[in-house]
């Protein structure tokens, strides 16, 4: 009896022994693979990466407009990718964004991407990054304080951020209403100390220098509903019939539609001019309505280009030895025609890359990706981009070619030559 | 018997309006105050005085209610949504009857377990605000204009009104007023004549449900349009309502206080135009109406000592 359990027992040690050989000589087989960069795709056929790993998001909303589009994308890339995705939301101050990237780690996070209120709570985070040797990005935020900078950009863990230029949109959206005849304006936006509103504050005010128009009064709050908004606008038209435009530093969580009621319920539509950044949806049909004359959005493919930076790293296949910038341009739709194209081929139905385009930029399925083709292809992000890229694997599916039309790679090899250029 | 008029009656309710009126009128005469300004002003002082009006019997009671902005959002969502399939009897039925349910909810835990006030409906609050996340994917609603049209003038009055008059009815002509004005004015002696003081709080929170399901409806209607909040974004909401009761808790010795808390949030509205007509950088908005909170809460809270230093020293 006792000679039969030894001997059970034994089994099982030497069963758990070669299992776990089994599993080392694995893994260590894809890292094999993985370094010398040519036989990746056949290391993995499912075409998951050979770890699931767990990438953790602070954002302030996986609910509003914005938040919620960036966590599809995000959760679409990473089912194709094989990786798990958690998201921090708790957040209502920058230090409780220090709370919450730690609860990230805490939970098991191998990286972090970080939409951080302010430049100062950076340092912090890259200490905790580093203490946990956790890799951490920035989504939708560049880092202006140069001290700042460089305390975290001399960080082992942090390997970028990926950002679109919040200044030259406000200045855009100023000139913007200024072509349309628009002198004096209100303005809502965000509290100060906000980064991406004040910049765009900034690039707003600068198109008020420049062209002589009137920022008349503001309204700042950081949670304003659309009722909330309603009035906020009904106090400009009420205090300044001179009103002529207003200017929306983020125009989601309803912030938008209550500049647009406002207007209609004083009958201003059309006659105040309304630009804002950031999409809402039913834009075609406010478009349509002459309710919005400028909209700058569609960055919410933002943090997918950090996220590529930190899935490839945690692959073993890092792009760069350095933290790197993403630029993303924003999306501008003018037209009810440019906001159907958006809600086709862009946001909505489906998404801007595709499950092999995302693959290809990863280098583990594509050995010849690289950082600058990955900048290639977020510098080349626009409407027409996705139209050309999906419209013509459409019309090839429609064939029945049953082939990929386009390849991320072809593409970005196009954004890095005409970056080059 | 009949009550004897007091000039300080009537002149002290308006005093304070009409002062906050006067200076931004003085600053600013071609900017703030013209009729239209005025109309806009009563406008958006009606959805901030109706949830007032409901959070007046719970302060009266010293019972604290964080959770009325996360009611108003989620009884609003839902009846945002209802009301693209059922029109504007289902924006309506649905968000008074959730803000009713959730009134009850707060209630029975807050009764049923004895917890500090603030303690259960800000952990209330938290789970209303995920339930509102959570509902139709987290998206935001909006409402097609032609159901908006109680958030327009004059139909937004009209509401107002009857939630005004509902307000006063139950505060001053019933048992259940009479019982929260004895709770409120001494709890053990409520006790001792017989009042069951946890079935009055119970109450208070059901009827302040009543009072945010029809300011939920108007906020809707007024912005046309309604999304989820998170991360305690919600309790801001009922700050300005506060500072209403605040102040009608102030005025109730010379008018009704119902009438106190529209006046006081009027004239926390006419702050808030009167700083944007003068073109005020936001965040200097913010830190004059704070002085303005904390200079009237200091006045009302000491006025009473100094009136019974000055008789002391009369004596």
């Amino acid at each position: 009896m006792k000679r039969k359990r030894l001997a059970a027992v034994l089994m099982v040690l030497v069963l758990a022994f070669t299992m776990g050989l089994a599993g080392c000589s694995g893994k260590s087989a894809e890292k094999e693979a993985n370094s010398d960069g040519q036989s990746v795709q056949a290391a993995s056929e499912d075409g998951k990466l050979p770890e699931k790993f767990k990438i953790g998001v602070v954002i302030w909303s996986t609910v509003d407009d914005l938040g919620k589009a960036s966590a599809d994308m995000l959760n679409y890339a990473s089912d194709v990718l094989g990786c798990e995705m958690v998201y921090n939301t708790d957040i209502s101050s920058p230090e409780t964004q220090i709370t919450a990237t730690e609860n990230l780690i805490a939970a098991g996070c191998d990286a972090v991407a970080i939409c951080n209120y302010s430049d100062d709570i950076l340092p912090k985070i890259a200490r905790i990054c580093e203490e946990n040797e956790v890799y951490f990005t920035l989504i939708w935020r560049s880092i202006a304080d140069p001290e700042v900078k460089e305390i975290v950009e001399s960080s082992e863990f942090y390997l970028g951020n990926t950002c679109e230029d919040e200044e030259e949109i406000g200045y855009r959206m100023g000139k913007t209403l200024y072509d349309k005849g628009s002198r004096n304006i209100g303005v809502i936006t965000m509290e100060k100390g906000d980064t991406t509103a004040d910049a765009r504050d900034r690039g707003f005010d600068k198109a008020c220098q420049e062209l002589g128009m009137n920022r008349i009064s503001e309204v700042r709050n950081n949670t304003l509903t659309a009722a909330e908004t309603t009035k906020a606008v009904e106090n400009f038209l009420a205090s300044f019939p001179e009103l002529d435009g207003i200017f929306i530093t983020g125009g989601s969580n309803t912030i938008l539609e209550g500049v647009i009621q406002a207007l209609a319920l004083h009958n201003k539509t059309g006659e105040v001019k309304v630009a804002c950044v950031d999409f809402i949806s039913d834009l075609d049909k406010y478009l349509e309505d002459g309710a919005i004359d400028a909209i700058s959005g569609g960055h919410f493919v933002d943090p997918l280009f950090s996220y590529m930076l930190m899935v490839n790293k945690l692959a073993g296949t890092p792009l760069s030895d350095q933290c790197e910038t993403m630029n993303l341009n924003f999306v501008n739709l003018t037209s009810p025609e440019d906001a159907v194209n958006y809600y086709q081929y862009v946001e909505g139905e489906s998404f801007p890359y595709n499950e092999e385009e995302i693959r290809d930029m990863v280098k583990y399925f594509n050995p010849d990706m690289t950082i600058d083709k990955l900048k290639g292809i977020a510098g080349s992000y626009s409407v027409d981009d996705v139209v050309a890229r999906h419209s013509a694997q459409n019309q090839a599916d429609a064939d029945g070619g049953g082939q990929s039309g386009t390849d991320a790679g072809g593409q970005a090899d196009a954004g890095a030559e005409s970056d080059a250029e | 018997m009949k009550k004897k008029f007091k000039l300080q009656n009537l002149i002290v309710p308006i005093a304070m309006p009409l002062i906050v009126f006067l200076i931004f009128f003085v600053c600013q005469p071609d900017r703030f105050g013209t009729p239209t300004g005025i109309m806009i002003m009563l406008q958006q002082s009606i959805i901030n005085s109706v949830i007032g009006f409901g959070l007046c019997y719970n302060l009266v009671i010293d019972t604290w209610d964080f959770s009325s902005g996360s009611q108003l959002v989620l009884a609003g969502l839902l009846g945002a949504f209802a009301a693209q399939y059922f029109g504007i009897a289902g924006l309506i039925v649905v968000t008074v009857l959730v803000s009713v349910l959730l009134g009850t909810l707060t209630g029975t835990i807050y009764s049923v377990f004895k917890i500090p006030s603030i303690i259960v409906t800000i952990g209330l609050m938290l789970v209303y605000e995920s339930a509102g996340t959570l509902f139709n994917g987290g998206a935001s609603i909006t409402i097609p204009p032609a159901i908006g049209f109680l958030g327009k003038s004059p139909y937004i009055f009209g509401v107002g009104i009857l939630a005004y008059l509902l307000a006063y009815v139950l505060y001053h002509h019933t048992k259940f007023g009479y019982n929260v004005r004895a709770v409120g004015n001494g709890e053990m002696i409520a006790k001792s004549i017989g009042i069951k003081t946890m079935n009055v709080r119970f109450l208070c929170f059901v009827i302040c449900g009543i009072f945010v399901g029809i300011a939920s409806i108007l906020q809707v209607s007024y912005g046309g349009a309604i999304a989820p909040k998170g991360g305690m974004d919600t309790m801001s909401m009922v700050f300005p309502p506060f500072m209403g009761v605040f102040i009608g808790q102030y005025l109730e010795r010379y008018c009704d206080i119902m009438l106190g808390v529209f006046l006081g949030v009027f004239s926390m509205t006419m702050i808030n135009s009167g700083l944007i007509a003068m073109g005020l950088p936001g965040t200097l908005q913010q830190v004059v109406t704070g002085l303005f909170m904390i200079l009237f809460m200091a006045v009302s809270i000491n006025k009473d000592k100094l009136t019974f230093r000055k008789r002391k020293e009369a004596v």
